[in-house]
């Protein structure tokens, strides 16, 4: 992996080859992150896109005061939000003030493509998470996932970090709850 | 206790386990190729071309004047007879220019 100053340099500088380099070493990050707020198989590309796209605009503008990894996940959170509310209307409740219940949320009735999915663990929570409201899926993702820290998530998605904090807890128990259920089955 | 650990133990594998969703193969390139492909010529070229090319003309004129003064004026009477037909071409030259970005290239 190159040194992330060095590569932000030759990309700045024209280098095509540096920046295809940068889209590998960050595309399966930025998959992540989206495919976790985006369920369109079809869209799920574009905006993948989209976010390079962003990225290589931007990158005049990046001052090193984060990750590189960091400052791309912001624009990719970011670049799937406005995608939502353009297309989608999924709800985006503010997460301050605004808490969502989570303690008796509600998954999906059973049916045989669940029921299916069930007999494997990982595809079993990975249908659980994209259930789960977008502020907490978005949570488990970059902490899980991409193995972000609390001080970062805050960074790309702009939650204070206790909020951060009480989502992984609040949606973790949840999906510990219905994974005890589902294993005693 | 030990039952909740290997639950915790089981929801942290399953958390962390990549999604089976994934880009196309040369992805990196295509975006690059997006990125890096120069962008086509706009109508506002044109107008920047045509300034241009004026002014080359002007210039040399001026340097005509100054070498051959005489060959300058013939050239100056030529251009003033031809005055409405060269504008008529430039004008027509710059309407066809945009006529075909607005219509041509949008459809």
């Amino acid at each position: 992996m190159l040194d992330e100053r060095d590569l932000v340099y030759k990309v700045l500088n024209g280098n095509a080859r540096a920046f295809e380099t940068l889209v590998m070493q960050y595309e399966k990050l930025v998959l992540h992150v989206i495919s976790r707020l985006i369920r369109n198989d079809d869209d799920l590309k574009d905006v993948c896109q989209e976010v390079f796209i962003k990225v290589h605009r931007g990158l005049n503008t990046f001052s090193f005061k984060s990750k590189l990894s960091t400052w791309i996940a912001r624009i990719a959170y970011l670049t799937a939000l406005n995608y939502l509310r353009k297309y989608k209307n999924e709800a985006l409740n503010s997460y301050d003030g605004e808490d969502i219940e989570l303690d008796n949320y509600h998954f999906s009735e059973e049916t045989p493509e669940r029921l299916m999915i069930k007999k494997d663990v990982s595809a079993y929570v990975h249908d659980l998470i994209l259930q789960l409201p977008l502020h907490y899926r978005t949570v488990l993702t970059l902490f899980y996932l991409n193995e972000f820290s609390i001080p970062e998530i805050q960074a790309i998605t702009g939650m204070p970090e206790g909020t951060v904090k009480n989502y992984l807890f609040r949606a973790k128990q949840l999906l510990k709850n219905k994974l005890e259920i589902y294993l005693r089955k | 206790m030990k039952e909740q650990n290997e639950l915790e133990d089981l929801l942290i594998k399953a958390l962390k386990k990549e999604p089976e969703t994934s880009l196309p193969l040369g992805f990196a390139a295509i975006v690059t190729r997006t990125v890096f492909t120069p962008k086509e010529a706009t109508f506002r070229h044109s107008i920047v071309a045509l300034f241009y090319g004026l002014l080359i003309s002007i210039i040399s004129c001026l340097f005509l004047f100054l070498i051959k003064p005489s060959l300058s004026h013939q050239v100056f009477n030529l251009l003033n007879t031809g005055r409405f037909v060269i504008v008529t071409l430039i004008v027509g030259l710059l309407m066809i220019q945009y006529l075909d970005r607005r219509f041509v290239k949008t459809a």
